[in-house]
């Protein structure tokens, strides 16, 4: 089963995402902060990370960089979920390591083929 | 300093003026009077020559008349001689009496007839006794004639055949006609001629009025004894006293002089100070004139450089001039103090300009330099440029330059404006703030609406448990728009003003509870209320408004299961309603904002919350346009207090509901 941790603050979008995917497929995991994210990331092992930029505690960039700079965590797949569409903001999240963006508000049929493609490619 | 330069040069031009007249003035005066004394002196010798003349025809005619064939019998006595003495003097009317007198004295005969008691008069006396002493004809010194007037008798001696004196004419003469003859001597204004007989006596002229001895005796002396000249005199009565020239009169023994006051020497040199004194007056009421028109036009000069001056100091914007090759002219306090320096020259020394990459901007990058280059006015762009003070601190500048033109069609340098634009960077800086909160704001609803929308339209199969979380997600999320919506529009009403408050009595108590109990509902806090009762003057709806704004913040910002407290109390005139939370408080910092438009506060606690920063701005106004006050107290990490005020109803009054408007801001 494909694991998937959804890490936003905002309860919609975190609904959203799980009834997007929700299926025998897939599991979904729930974040709302960053350290909380990294100790799922650590201890459920995630395929692959959608990771919100503005977090309650700390920049989602930040997160991911931290994640994708620990070698325990490094291989996970991190896709930025923003409402920024800012250049800045995207080539900080290409730096910090980020496996690309989804920009809001998004399509959830695009979010869940572009979900299918990144665990197809992994397996 | 100028104008005393200037009033120097002119007191100076009129000392020289004043110099060149006097020594005008000298020299023509020396020059006047020798011309002066000297016709003076002719004057007196003339009429010395008149009167000489005058008295010798005389004696003459009576010398004759002593000395022809047969006279001698004259003074012989006679019956007739009386006759012919009368008929003497019916013939030579020049005299004013005849007489002959004996060898001693004794009057023979006499015409006018003389009163026999009254015996030989002094003045016959005098002058048979000059005649037998001088043994030939004399002229007596003045006296005064029985008829009037002054009068000298003048005496020949009659001689016999052997020479011897045998007798002596005699004839008087009246002075004044001797003086008529000298008469027409023409004399200066205020000037006399004066006859001085042997004796000393003024015998014609204003001294002539009585016998006394003429005053000018020092010059009647020098004549008297045959010398003719000048002199000047101290008169009593007379003013700087009087010029006398003087002349002897022949062999009489007698003097003319010509008396004028001293100041004929001055006349024509008076006339001649006069004119000078008048130039000169001239002279120096021009240099009055023009040095007050100087005055006044260098005193308007430096009122105008002083209004400049005050106007370059005052300004409250940094001004700085420069010369067309950049060096710094001068600076007023405002920029001094934008740069923390003053008195550099260089452009590099005085100003810290610093580009968007930190680079510093040379003169010739400046906008000063392209504006001399352009010959007109050049400004900077944006916030693209910062000035850093003496300190190292960095101040966001816009700077408009214009090149100055000094008579002169190229600049002959520039005027540069520095413009402190922090607060105009930290309003730009905002307004990109607010627009990143707002387009997140709109993006997350937005999303979930487009997002849920999708999956209801495109999946089939979704139970009616994920509809209706679909549904309610998308229901909650047109909310949050339409209360977005509602802040902006909130705001842009209360600072056009626009933002209008109807005001009735309502009951605070009431509300209070109604508001708490509607957020008792749906959230696990622990809500409770102290109700004072309370009518207050306000507009229901926007008392409504503020205290739900109040409590969700209590409620966002404040751990679930904890208690949010709301009282109502009476303070003074106003109903007090306090509402208290258990949550995470604000720093001072923090404090100081929150009542600012789009105040976020950078927390995290604070951001997992979300809102646009404008609830509490929107809060305070609607308190204050109802005329209350609200103020808060936090302490970070043991919750904050919230308290408003609204005024009371008066008690027996029912008042119609009235309008309050806000004032507009900015």
């Amino acid at each position: 089963m494909r694991k998937l941790l959804i890490v936003d603050d905002e309860d919609g979008v975190r609904s959203l995402v799980r009834m997007t995917l929700e299926s025998d497929n897939y599991q979904i995991l729930e974040a709302t902060e960053g350290e909380q994210a990294i100790e799922m990331v650590k201890r459920h092992r995630p395929g692959l990370v959608l990771l919100d930029v503005m977090l309650p505690d700390t920049s989602g960039i930040e997160i991911c960089r931290k994640l994708k700079s620990d070698p325990d965590t490094a291989s996970t797949t991190i896709v930025m979920l923003t409402a920024k569409a800012q250049t800045a903001d995207l080539e900080e999240a290409e730096a910090a390591g980020a496996d690309g963006y989804f920009t809001k508000p998004f399509s959830p049929i695009a979010l869940m083929q572009r979900v299918e493609r990144i665990f197809g490619a992994a397996i | 300093m100028a104008l005393r330069v200037v009033l120097g040069a002119l007191g100076g031009l009129v000392g020289l003026v004043a110099v060149l007249g006097a020594w005008q003035v000298l020299a023509a005066r020396d020059s006047q009077r020798s011309q002066i004394l000297g016709g003076e002196l002719t004057a007196a010798r003339l009429a010395s020559k008149t009167v000489a003349s005058a008295v010798q025809s005389r004696l003459q005619l009576l010398d004759n008349l002593a000395n022809q064939p047969g006279s001698t019998s004259l003074v012989t006595p006679a019956p007739t001689l009386d006759q012919i003495v009368v008929e003497l003097l019916r013939l030579y009317p020049q005299f004013s009496s005849i007489s002959l007198l004996d060898a001693a004295g004794n009057v023979l005969a006499a015409a006018p007839a003389w009163p026999s008691t009254q015996g030989v008069s002094g003045s016959r006396r005098a002058s048979f006794a000059g005649v037998l002493r001088n043994r030939r004809s004399y002229v007596t010194g003045a006296f005064e004639a029985p008829t009037g007037g002054l009068a000298v008798t003048l005496g020949a001696p009659v001689r016999d055949s052997s020479g011897t004196i045998a007798g002596v004419v005699q004839a008087s003469v009246p002075v004044a006609s001797l003086s008529a003859a000298v008469g027409g001597s023409n004399l200066r204004g205020g000037g006399a001629l004066v006859i001085v007989d042997q004796d000393g006596h003024a015998i014609t002229g204003p001294a002539a009025k009585s016998m006394v001895s003429y005053s000018r005796a020092s010059v009647v002396a020098l004549a008297l004894g045959g010398k003719s000249g000048t002199a000047t005199a101290a008169v009593p009565g007379f003013k700087g006293g009087r010029l006398a020239a003087y002349a002897p009169v022949g062999s009489i023994g007698w003097a003319v002089v010509v008396e004028n006051p001293v100041s004929v020497l001055d006349g024509p040199v008076a006339a001649l100070t006069e004119r000078l004194v008048g130039i000169g007056a001239a002279v120096l009421v021009f240099a009055i004139a023009a040095a007050i028109a100087l005055w006044t036009l260098l005193r308007q000069l430096a009122q105008q450089r002083d209004e400049v001056d005050a106007i370059f100091s005052s300004v409250g914007e940094g001004v700085a001039t420069l010369s067309a090759d950049g060096r710094v002219l001068r600076t007023n306090p405002a920029l001094d103090q934008l740069t923390g320096r003053s008195g550099a020259t260089s452009w590099s020394e005085a100003f810290v300009l610093l580009d968007e990459s930190g680079e510093p901007v040379s003169w010739e990058r400046s906008v000063a330099a392209e504006a001399i280059r352009r010959g007109h006015v050049v400004a900077s762009h944006g916030f693209a440029l910062s000035l850093q003070d003496a300190e190292g601190r960095k101040v966001p500048v816009a700077l408009t330059a214009s090149a100055l033109f000094v008579d002169s069609a190229t600049p002959s340098g520039a005027v540069v404006v520095f413009r402190d634009v922090s607060r105009e960077h930290e309003v730009d800086q905002l307004k990109s703030s607010l627009v990143s909160t707002v387009s997140h704001e709109l993006r997350t609803p937005l999303t979930l609406i487009q997002g849920f929308c999708e999956l209801l339209l495109t999946r089939t199969n979704l139970d009616p448990v994920q509809s209706h979380e679909a549904l309610t997600q998308i229901h909650a999320s047109s909310q949050r728009l339409g209360r977005l919506i509602d802040d902006l529009l909130s705001v842009s009403r209360m600072e056009s003003g626009r933002l209008s408050a109807e005001v009735e009595t309502i009951d605070m108590a009431q509300i209070v509870s109604e508001v708490v109990s509607s957020f008792a509902v749906d959230h696990d806090h622990h809500f409770s209320t102290e109700l004072a009762p309370s009518m207050v003057l306000a507009d229901r709806d926007k008392v409504v408004q503020v205290l739900t704004n109040l409590v969700s913040n209590a409620v966002k910002y404040s751990p679930t299961g904890s208690e949010v407290q709301v009282t109502v109390s009476v303070a003074g005139d106003d109903a007090r309603v306090d509402v208290i939370d258990h949550g995470i408080g604000m720093s001072a910092e923090e404090s100081a904002s929150v009542f600012e438009k789009f105040s976020r506060s950078n927390r995290p606690e604070v951001r997992k919350v979300g809102g646009t920063g404008l609830g509490l701005y929107i809060t305070k106004n609607l308190v204050e346009l109802q005329g209350g006050q609200l103020w808060m107290q936090s302490e970070p990490g043991r919750g904050s207090t919230f308290t408003f005020t609204l005024p009371l109803a008066q008690p027996g009054s029912t008042p119609a509901v009235a309008s309050l408007q806000t004032a507009g801001d900015q």
